[in-house]
């Protein structure tokens, strides 16, 4: 393959806050002036006008993913299983569901705002080789965004981590940890697409005999064609964390989905990726995760091509990434290691918010 | 090596002398052909903090290297290269990190005449004077630290002349010890008796093949070494699957079974007269020494309760002794 | 110096004996035990009231927040929340919910607090009981009691070691040590279990029962000679080990995991740790005095710490729950120790990998029959 034809971004960061607690999903509001922010101990917000950090409201558990419904209202989900819908103006919950008995690993909602899809799981050995048990409740739970009714509730095999719903809003895509995909018709129920990579998954043979990995982000390119996958390649010492940083294409508009392309040999060090952004101009995108070895921890990719177009070293392990303003803002999300506390017991602030400009310089 | 010893520069580190490196086997040849550039990376503390990865060995000064910046791609060119290489040998890198790191052990690095001396001496003497042989750290200090050095700067000053240290070793009063352990020695780290050592599993495969047949070729050695595949152990250990192995595995029984040729040991045996001259020369054989009187009677009670199947009754007490201490230690 | 005195006349009476196929008649042939689960007057012999172990080895060291030491709300506690337990006042983490119904069987010690902070000197400490002992090796637990508390004369073996995983980094590294040390091989355990099967159990056709075990016998004369006459510890070793081979051929059934029963097995979960923890019992049951059981290294999660412990700590949970219940239903509990620990804890903070790293300074183990008083949460 030549060099991409394309003009590589030249991310500058713009911006950067410090939360409490780890941040494991932010979002950008509308008007681009507050960030919301899931952590461990809660759901933040950083007021960038005021820059003032507040925070809102908690779960029992980690906040894995927030959304905003609205300028005033949003949506977060959390380990407690539970989905919360909350108004900002009132300060005050509208709404809060118990969607699953395990974690809601992640959370994805239609771009029109209109459905939300929750996905969760909990491994448990079903075999010798502990092969993951089949799930005791519905991996998959799909909402109708603002109100809350259920939707759907759909099988998967725990545990399941990581959703997507494409860009017409008429499918929802969630893998897990076994590599496996399933993408159910969100008029009917009815599963549409199911397979499986192996790729993402490690079977320990140094330390353990179990199984570890999976996906851990998906997204639809905007043309909806298209699905990529994030997450390491295999291991074979699980716990080194040493996979390869690794994204998959695959192919849906032919009758089988195909693996198009993956990460170009040469381009990727080692650590676990568990974010995915695209822009919406659909040119390129941005993977994330956490630099084990090598010397990127968030790449530029060109959506079409595949070549890698520039690198980011954030010094934290990154948990969310979304593209802004047609792609030239770049928000990341993140934390670093939590760090023995200081003198006063306290922890020192782990949390990372970061903006990015991204548009190449005129030459 | 403890965890507080080696840093993770030093991994990393060890990484880099080696990451430009990649099996060939271009023109039918086998061979290491190693790039002249790439190979740079950083790698994240648990704090997330990444450093890069430069050609740093434990002990020594880091070995310096024209790193490119981030944005820089660096072009593979035939000038990075000797010129003057032949088509059976990969092409060296005029700067090549695999000799830096020869360089960076071979030349006076401080442990390497220490771990030079200690590895022989563990070989000649069933174990290192620091011990585990290859676990030179902090935690395992040696047994007779004044020995080690002087030997080590012997070494050093000699150019590692191997025959020399050899010939030092062997022909000390240490080396020749008895292997029988006097009463009141209990340590081993005291070098106060030669230390029995096991047969590797090739050496026995070997041992037994000769004691059979007369002949070392064999094919059994893969089964043995497989079974017993330590070749200088920390301690000898035996397992039950050790045991398993020679008392009903059919590789061991097959060779006995098998070894019916008139020159091998069984038949030419069977065909002794005297009991006692066929007991005698089994010892001799299978132990190079004459049995003791009640020796001599508890094989000759267990072939005389078998007499209408000798072939089997000999087999058995050559099973015995084959898989008995004596055979199966260097003493 | 030996221990294992030979040459005397009256040994050498028998063992001619022996050798003329008069004591071997007589003495308990190895055919004779392969269907021992259906001769009741053997499971007898082998049950005589003793005292017994069975040692949950969590190698790699699990997380005392999501076990047995949970502290939700703090900015360190991790996702899982903590549940009551049937001890008023005693909450465990919410991945244990089976044990936190017999909490009243079991002692935690939650202020278990060690020295070393690496894998193998942590092993090796909390295993053998102390930190080495140069020239000495300190014998590890399992082989302490089975040769104080073991059955001499039984043919089952007394130490064993169950570990289905033959990997586990440092464990690796410590499995292939010494673990008898200055007792001697013969107490050292046999180790079995999933990859470790245990080969060559069964007899060739072409020996017969009372000449292989004859053989042997003249096979001991000799080598015993030599271990005594060369005062050699390493002979001792090898002569341990054959001495075991004709015991344990007598209870090859014993190491077979498909001969238990369907219903314990999908009780215990089909996990390779359960299945040998099922397999422990049956041996604790059918004569040994300590079993341990571990799966290689799976507990070090300096990644993915929560990610894992989802999976690990409920399959833990079930098989201790299943293990005290069967013991103390079989009035076997109150004579049985159980033990479930690793060699130490886990960081309080997190890394920047979604883990936990080493933590000795303060960390938790439990521990259930064998005397020890349940109910008692200690730190």
């Amino acid at each position: 393959m030549t060099k991409s034809d394309l003009k590589a971004p030249e991310p500058k960061r713009v911006k950067e806050w410090k939360l409490p607690s780890g941040v494991l999903s932010a979002a950008l509001s509308e008007d681009g002036e507050k960030i919301l922010c899931g952590c461990l101990d809660g759901v933040y917000l950083v007021d960038m006008e005021k820059s003032e950090i507040s925070k809102l409201y908690a779960h029992d558990s980690y906040v894995s993913s927030v959304e905003w419904l609205s300028d005033r209202t949003l949506v977060s989900a959390g380990y407690d299983g539970r989905i919360i819908w909350f108004d900002m103006q009132e300060a005050q919950e509208i709404r809060s569901e118990k969607a699953h008995q395990f974690w809601s690993w992640d959370l994805a909602i239609s771009n029109d705002r209109s459905i939300l899809a929750s996905v969760t799981g909990q491994y448990l050995a079903g075999g010798y080789r502990y092969e993951p048990a089949a799930e005791s409740e519905p991996s998959i739970r799909v909402y109708e965004a603002q109100e809350g009714q259920l939707l759907h509730k759909l099988p998967h095999v725990p545990s399941v981590q990581a959703v997507a719903i494409s860009p017409d809003g008429k499918s929802v895509a969630a893998g897990n940890l076994m590599g496996e995909i399933r993408i159910y018709d969100l008029e009917t129920g009815n599963i549409q697409y199911q397979w499986t990579t192996k790729d993402f998954t490690s079977w320990g043979i140094i330390k353990s005999h179990s199984y570890l990995g999976g996906i851990f982000s998906m997204r639809y390119t905007p043309d909806g064609d298209s699905l990529l996958l994030a997450g390491m390649g295999p291991m074979r010492d699980p716990m080194a964390g040493n996979g390869r940083q690794l994204w998959q294409k695959w192919d849906l508009a032919t009758d089988e989905p195909k693996l198009v392309d993956q990460t170009h040999e040469g381009e990727s060090g080692e650590g676990l990726m568990e974010a995915l952004a695209v822009d919406p101009d659909a040119s390129f995108f941005v993977m994330g995760g956490r630099l084990r070895g090598g010397d990127w921890n968030a790449a530029f990719f060109d959506l079409n091509q595949g070549h890698r177009l520039a690198t980011l070293k954030t010094g934290f392990r990154i948990t969310d990434t979304r593209f802004y303003n047609s792609g030239g803002t770049l928000l990341v999300a993140g934390a670093t290691g939590q760090g023995k506390p200081k003198k006063d017991k306290s922890f020192s602030a782990f949390g990372r918010i970061e903006l990015y400009e991204t548009a190449p310089q005129d030459s | 090596m403890m965890a507080d010893e080696i840093k993770q520069a030093h991994y990393w580190g060890l990484v880099a002398f080696f990451n430009r490196g990649k099996n060939s086997d271009s023109n039918g040849t086998l061979k290491v052909e190693e790039s002249a550039i790439g190979g740079f990376s950083e790698f994240a503390d648990l704090s997330g903090e990444s450093t890069p990865n430069y050609l740093t060995f434990l002990e020594t000064e880091t070995v310096s290297e024209v790193r490119p910046d981030g944005k820089e791609e660096q072009e593979d060119s035939d000038d990075l290269y000797q010129a003057n290489g032949s088509p059976l040998f990969a092409r060296v890198p005029k700067f090549s990190r695999r000799e830096q790191f020869v360089k960076q052990v071979v030349r006076d690095h401080p442990r390497l005449a220490l771990a030079f001396v200690n590895r022989i001496w563990a070989i000649l003497m069933g174990r290192g004077i620091v011990h585990p042989f290859d676990e030179m750290d902090s935690m395992h200090r040696p047994s007779h630290p004044e020995l080690l050095e002087w030997l080590a700067e012997d070494t050093r000053q000699n150019h590692y002349d191997l025959k020399r240290l050899v010939r030092g070793i062997v022909r000390s009063q240490a080396y020749q010890q008895t292997s029988v352990r006097r009463a009141g020695l209990e340590d081993p780290a005291s070098f106060a008796w030669y230390l029995e050592r096991p047969l590797t599993g090739e050496q026995l495969a070997r041992s037994v093949m000769v004691a059979l047949r007369g002949s070392a070729d064999s094919d059994v050695v893969g089964a043995f070494r497989q079974q017993f595949p330590e070749v200088l152990p920390e301690t000898y250990v035996s397992t039950i699957k050790d045991a398993l192995f020679l008392s009903n595995g059919s590789i061991l029984q097959k060779a006995i079974e098998e070894s019916n040729h008139p020159d091998h040991l069984i038949p030419k045996h069977l065909e002794m007269e005297s009991r006692d001259e066929q007991i005698r020369s089994l010892f001799s054989r299978l132990f190079c020494r004459e049995p003791d009187a009640t020796e001599m009677e508890v094989v000759a009670t267990y072939l005389d309760a078998r007499k209408e199947r000798s072939v089997e009754a000999l087999q058995q007490v050559v099973w015995s002794m084959i898989t008995s201490a004596e055979f199966r230690f260097n003493h | 110096m030996s221990k294992r005195g030979c040459g005397s006349p009256e040994h050498l009476i028998h063992r001619r004996l022996f050798l003329e196929g008069t004591m071997a008649g007589a003495s308990a042939s190895a055919a004779s035990f392969s269907g021992q689960f259906s001769i009741p007057a053997f499971a007898k012999t082998t049950q005589r009231a003793a005292k017994k172990c069975i040692l949950l080895w969590l190698c790699g060291a699990p997380s005392q927040f999501e076990t047995w030491d949970p502290k939700p709300g703090v900015e360190t506690g991790g996702p899982f929340g903590s549940i009551p337990t049937s001890l008023p006042g005693v909450h465990i983490s919410s991945l244990m919910p089976q044990c936190a119904g017999i909490m009243d069987k079991l002692a935690v010690i939650r202020s278990m607090s060690t020295k070393p902070s690496e894998h193998f000197q942590g092993i090796d400490a909390l295993t053998r009981g102390d930190t080495p002992r140069p020239p000495f090796t300190r014998p590890i637990l399992g082989s302490v009691i089975s040769q104080q508390l073991g059955q001499i004369d039984s043919p089952v073996p007394q130490f064993v070691l169950l570990d289905p995983c033959p990997e586990g980094n440092e464990f690796k590294s410590f499995k292939a040590g010494n673990w008898a040390g200055w007792l001697g091989a013969e107490y050292g355990p046999v180790r079995a279990g999933g990859d470790y099967s245990i080969p060559n159990l069964d007899r060739l056709d072409s020996i017969s029962d009372l000449d292989h075990e004859d053989r042997e016998t003249l096979r001991q004369f000799l080598s015993r000679k030599f271990e005594n006459d060369q005062r050699s510890d390493a002979a001792g070793a090898l002569n341990a080990s054959f001495q075991r081979v004709r015991g344990l051929m007598s209870c090859a059934p014993l190491f077979d995991l498909n001969q238990l029963p369907e219903e314990d097995r999908n009780r215990y979960g089909r996990g390779a740790f359960s299945q040998h923890v099922l397999q422990a019992r049956h041996l604790i049951e059918n004569g040994s005095t300590f079993v341990m059981v571990a799966n290689g290294m799976p507990w070090d999660n300096h990644v993915y710490q929560h990610e894992m412990h989802q999976m690990l700590v409920p399959e833990l949970d079930n098989v201790l729950f299943q293990l005290v219940t069967d013991l103390d239903q079989r009035g076997l509990l109150e004579d049985t120790l159980v033990i479930a620990m690793g060699e130490f804890g886990r960081t309080p903070w997190l890394n920047e990998a979604r883990g936990r790293d080493h933590y000795p300074n303060a960390w938790s183990l439990a521990m259930a029959g064998g005397g020890v008083d349940g109910g008692v949460v200690n730190g």
